[in-house]
């Protein structure tokens, strides 16, 4: 009996030592499993925060190169405004020029007003857009004997092309400005149109002077040797003046 | 030697002959003995004989005659001469002359030098020469008349003529009804003399109005074309009724004219039908001066003469005659330019004067001696007026002119002139007019004429006031004006898509020139209008679809490329566009470069290989025609080849050179007009160190992105090329590509070649 007791004994002994060898196991991989769940914590969090690291450097080199581009594109505009400006101010200096030494002189060259009056034009293509229609023509016979014989009073063109600049109806989508220079038959014409506005003009504190100048300068200039006229049509303003220089030269000849 | 050999024998000669004659005149005195020889001796002395042998000699007719006619000529040149200097038609001063020379004035006060000048007996001879110059006058007015113009634009214009004929006729009518009584010749019906004062105040002189409208310079304006059709309208209807009258006044009634009318009509059928068509031949074989031979001259002065023959025997005056002699002439200008330039000379300056101081003879201002015949010819002269210029004024506004235009047009057909003058001598001759009426209605035909300047000086003046209106020359001079040059109807239309792409937005200030030349060999006469609008169809339904005006102009011609680069270059255009037509490319190198031709040998081509007349790999850029137009032209030229071009609205621009900078002004247009989106190359990398060019795109793309860019890498991709709609290259350029023969020449899309000799003044 005993003996059957003892085996029972010891089977109760194996069997508790595979319960206590089995949890021991089980224990230990517990503590395994948990130590893998810290670790892969770790490294998620490790992830995400070399991930936002990732972000935030990428993000700053986008941004090192988006200031740069900024600049090229304010450059661009700058640069090509430096330009214009520096151009006007080139025309500037031959405009500045020709007053100050050509424009003593009683009379001008044909071809010298009208290089001078070309310059003018340029100067004043700063304040339109490049799309803008100006059409600048010249058409002249430059055999003409008189083309090169001081005859022109000097700014005798600025008015009437100042004044194109002036009250050319920018806005409207069929905006010109047309000026165009003729020699022919020993005369000088001068053609400049351009659209105004339907709008009655703003009134002005100043001005109107020109107008009056100009008239009275080819008036005791030329007598009965030149032509101005002045029309509105279909809101084109056309200003045509007519010197003839052959009529001129000859009345002068039969004053001496 | 040989001078000294010449002299001896000439002066051998005769004298050796002088002495034989003086012989034979020694033995024939001889001969005399026996007859009764008067000899003329008188007492005077040998200069008194003399004296008296010149005052018999300046009383001879043909004497007479000739200094009749140097004074005729210088007096009325002189008057004329002060007219143009006081801004008036030189015809008054011609009127004056005479007046002056006859009985009003020199006659008045220098009874003896009118005698001796003007004697009674000689009028018959000046009558008869200045007849003649009134037919040569006529004739040249019949052949100066446009009858196209008449065809053009009949409606209006006839009915202002008529109505400025009938209104003045119905007046003068009534105004016979008062004065038959107490003016007119004794023996006339009542219905001649109203007949003829109708038909005196409703007269128009189309030649004197004509050399107005043109000394005003007003003869291509609305209102120009206006007044000379119905001048014409005037002029054809007035001589009808004037025949009509002349017919009935000399019948006595209307019912016994018949005959003579129907005469009339038959003769008149005779001309149009027969005598028209045999002298259309003519002019179409005689043209030039080269050919325009005597006998050819001696055809037509035939046709003159036999048609005025005719009308005067059918009893409507020989001036009928010679107006419809001229009004038949073939309506080829070249000829009738020749032959009015033949005949005006002799007509106009040597004859006419004599018309009008044979006129001025018959008027005795004198016989005005009572303020009450002073009185009527003020009533006339309203009367005249009023019909003529208000009833004119009314129907051209009724017409739809508007009142500047209408009052020019009844102060145009006020103008009596010459005209007036002719019809009163009919009346004087056929005893209707009694002198005093006949001074009177030159007075009024003299006051009318006058009027004419000053009253279209007022009303230009009047309606100045409130605008003023620019001639249509200055308006034009700051137009961009393009012209496109055809050949085939359906490029024109593809022409105006192209030049309405660079000038959309401009509206007014953008003119289209649509020509269409025809090879003069190819075309007749007739189907010349059915042609032209066959030509122009495509290109006016184009006009019509982009709602923009503009002008065709249709010519013959023989030599092509001069014609069009003349109209070109006198026109004053800004661009000339031309197609480059395919056809020429069949079969060459080129054509096969472009796709135009899947065949490389063309049976034609090849002939001509063979024979030598063309090199096979001939690969010049352009066929001989574009050539020659773009050597000659002085305006930017563009040629155009098209590959299915509808609108322009990706562009394509290479750049090949400095030079070539001006295609982006061209660019330019094409963004502002049709909001293109042009791709700029810099194939040479010439724009990379050009600030002026660079500057200029810059410029345009702060304004406008998106529609410009510029490129700087070298190699053409084939897709690229065909998104493009277009492409704008310079002529240079194309040259160069051509003669390199580039591989992408075979995609290209539709192009624009320009050639810009103008360009000095774009860069900046």
């Amino acid at each position: 009996m005993f003996q059957l007791a003892a085996v029972t004994n010891l089977s109760l002994y194996l069997f508790a030592g595979a319960v206590v060898v089995l949890l021991c196991v089980l224990v230990y991989l517990q503590l395994r499993l948990l130590k893998a769940e810290r670790i892969k914590n770790e490294a998620a969090a490790k992830f995400q925060q070399l991930e936002s690291q990732v972000n935030s450097l990428q993000l700053a080199t986008l941004e090192s190169k988006l200031n740069p581009h900024l600049f090229k594109n304010i450059l661009n505009s700058i640069q090509s405004h430096a330009y214009q400006t520096y151009f006007a101010l080139d025309k500037l200096a031959n405009v500045l020029d020709y007053i100050l030494y050509e424009s003593r002189n009683k009379f001008v060259t044909a071809k010298e007003e009208i290089e001078f009056a070309l310059n003018l034009v340029e100067i004043n293509k700063i304040k339109l857009s490049p799309l803008f229609e100006l059409n600048v023509k010249t058409k002249i016979n430059e055999a003409d004997p008189m083309y090169d014989q001081p005859l022109i009073a000097p700014l005798i063109s600025i008015d009437l092309i100042e004044n194109a600049f002036k009250h050319a109806d920018l806005q409207s989508e069929d905006a010109f400005i047309s000026i165009v220079f003729e020699f022919k038959d020993s005369q000088f014409f001068l053609t400049v149109s351009n659209k105004v506005s339907p709008k009655s003009p703003l009134k002005k504190e100043r001005g109107g002077i020109g107008t009056e100048t100009l008239e009275q300068r080819l008036r005791i200039i030329y007598k009965d040797h030149y032509k101005l006229n002045r029309f509105v049509e279909d809101n084109v303003h056309i200003a045509h003046l007519n010197i003839n220089l052959r009529e001129h030269t000859a009345a002068m000849h039969t004053v001496r | 030697m040989a001078k000294a050999k010449n002299s001896l024998f000439y002066l051998g000669i005769i004298g050796g002959f002088s002495a034989i004659m003086y012989w034979i005149v020694l033995l024939g005195a001889k001969l005399e003995s026996g007859r009764d020889i008067v000899v003329h001796t008188s007492q005077q002395g040998q200069w008194a004989d003399f004296k008296e042998a010149l005052v018999h000699n300046l009383e001879h007719p043909l004497a007479i005659l000739l200094a009749q006619i140097v004074t005729i000529i210088l007096v009325a040149k002189l008057f004329g001469w002060i007219c143009t200097k006081i801004g008036q038609p030189t015809v008054i001063g011609e009127m004056i002359a005479g007046i002056v020379l006859g009985p009003s004035l020199i006659g008045m006060y220098f009874p003896e030098f009118s005698a001796i000048l003007f004697p009674s007996q000689s009028l018959g001879n000046l009558q008869f020469l200045s007849q003649l110059g009134l037919i040569l006058f006529m004739f040249i007015v019949g052949m100066e008349l446009d009858l196209k113009v008449l065809r053009n634009k009949t409606h209006e214009a006839v009915v202002i003529s008529h109505a400025s004929i009938i209104i003045p006729f119905a007046l003068g009518m009534g105004l016979a009804y008062f004065i038959y009584n107490a003016y007119a010749p004794d023996g006339v019906q009542f219905l001649s003399f109203a007949l003829f004062m109708g038909i005196a105040m409703s007269i128009t002189a189309f030649p004197v109005l004509a050399r107005i409208v043109q000394e005003r310079g007003i003869s291509k304006t609305k209102l120009g074309t206006v007044a000379i059709t119905c001048a014409a309208a005037d002029d054809i209807t007035a001589w009808c009724i004037l025949a009509a009258v002349i017919a009935i006044v000399k019948a006595g009634s209307v019912v016994s004219s018949f005959y003579t009318i129907l005469m009339a009509l038959a003769y008149v059928l005779l001309m149009i039908k027969i005598v028209r068509p045999f002298l259309i031949r003519i002019g179409n074989i005689y043209n030039s001066r080269e050919n325009l031979s005597k006998p050819v001259v001696a055809i037509i002065f035939l046709t003159l003469i036999l048609s005025a023959y005719a009308t005067e025997i059918i009893g409507i005056h020989a001036l009928f005659g010679a107006f419809m002699a001229g009004a038949i002439m073939p309506e080829n200008v070249k000829f009738r330019n020749l032959f009015i330039d033949k005949v005006e000379d002799v007509a106009l300056v040597l004859l006419l004067p004599l018309f009008f101081v044979f006129t001025g003879l018959r008027t005795q201002i004198g016989l005005l001696n009572d303020p009450e015949i002073w009185k009527l010819t003020g009533i006339i002269i309203l009367i005249a007026v009023a019909g003529k210029f208000i009833g004119s004024a009314l129907a051209a506004k009724f017409m739809g002119q508007n009142w500047k235009d209408s009052l020019s047009i009844g102060a145009l057909m006020n103008t009596r002139g010459l005209m007036e003058l002719v019809v009163l001598n009919i009346g004087y001759d056929l005893g209707v007019l009694t002198p005093e009426v006949f001074s009177m209605m030159v007075l009024m035909a003299l006051v009318t004429t006058f009027m004419t300047g000053p009253a279209l000086d007022f009303i230009n003046w009047a309606f100045k006031s409130k605008k003023e209106e620019a001639s249509p020359e200055v308006k034009a001079i700051s137009k961009y004006k393009i012209l496109l040059s055809f050949g085939k109807p359906e490029s024109g239309r593809t022409l105006l898509k192209l030049a309405n792409g660079f000038t959309q937005k401009l509206n007014g200030n953008a003119t289209f020139t649509a020509m269409h030349l025809s090879s003069a060999d190819d075309l007749h006469h007739y189907d010349m209008d059915a042609y032209e609008s066959e030509s122009f169809k495509p290109v006016i339904e184009e006009s019509i679809h982009l709602n923009r005006k503009i002008t065709t102009l249709f010519k013959a011609s023989t030599d092509f490329d001069s014609d069009i680069t003349s109209v070109a270059n006198k026109g004053d255009y800004d661009l000339l566009l031309i197609g480059l037509g395919q056809s020429i490319y069949e079969g060459s190198f080129l054509g096969k470069l472009l796709g135009f031709t899947t065949r490389i040998i063309n049976p034609e081509k090849l002939l001509n290989t063979v024979t030598g007349k063309e090199n096979f790999f001939d690969s010049s850029p352009f066929d001989e025609r574009t050539k020659q137009i773009i050597t000659k032209s002085l305006i930017p030229v563009g040629v155009f080849i098209n590959k299915d071009f509808s609108k322009a609205q990706r562009v394509f621009v290479p750049v090949f050179d400095v030079k070539d900078s001006f295609l982006v002004a061209y660019a330019q247009k094409l963004i502002h007009n049709s909001g293109a989106q042009v791709v700029v190359l810099d194939a040479a990398g010439q724009i990379r160190n050009n600030a002026a060019i660079k500057e200029k795109i810059r410029a345009i793309e702060q304004t406008v992105p998106n529609h410009i860019s510029l490129q700087n890498q070298g190699a053409i991709e084939k897709d690229f090329l065909e998104q493009q709609d277009l492409m704008l290259i310079s002529l240079e350029s194309w040259k160069k590509m051509v003669e390199s023969k580039s591989l992408w020449l075979s995609d290209i899309p539709s192009t624009l070649i320009i050639s810009d000799k103008t360009n000095l003044y774009l860069e900046g």
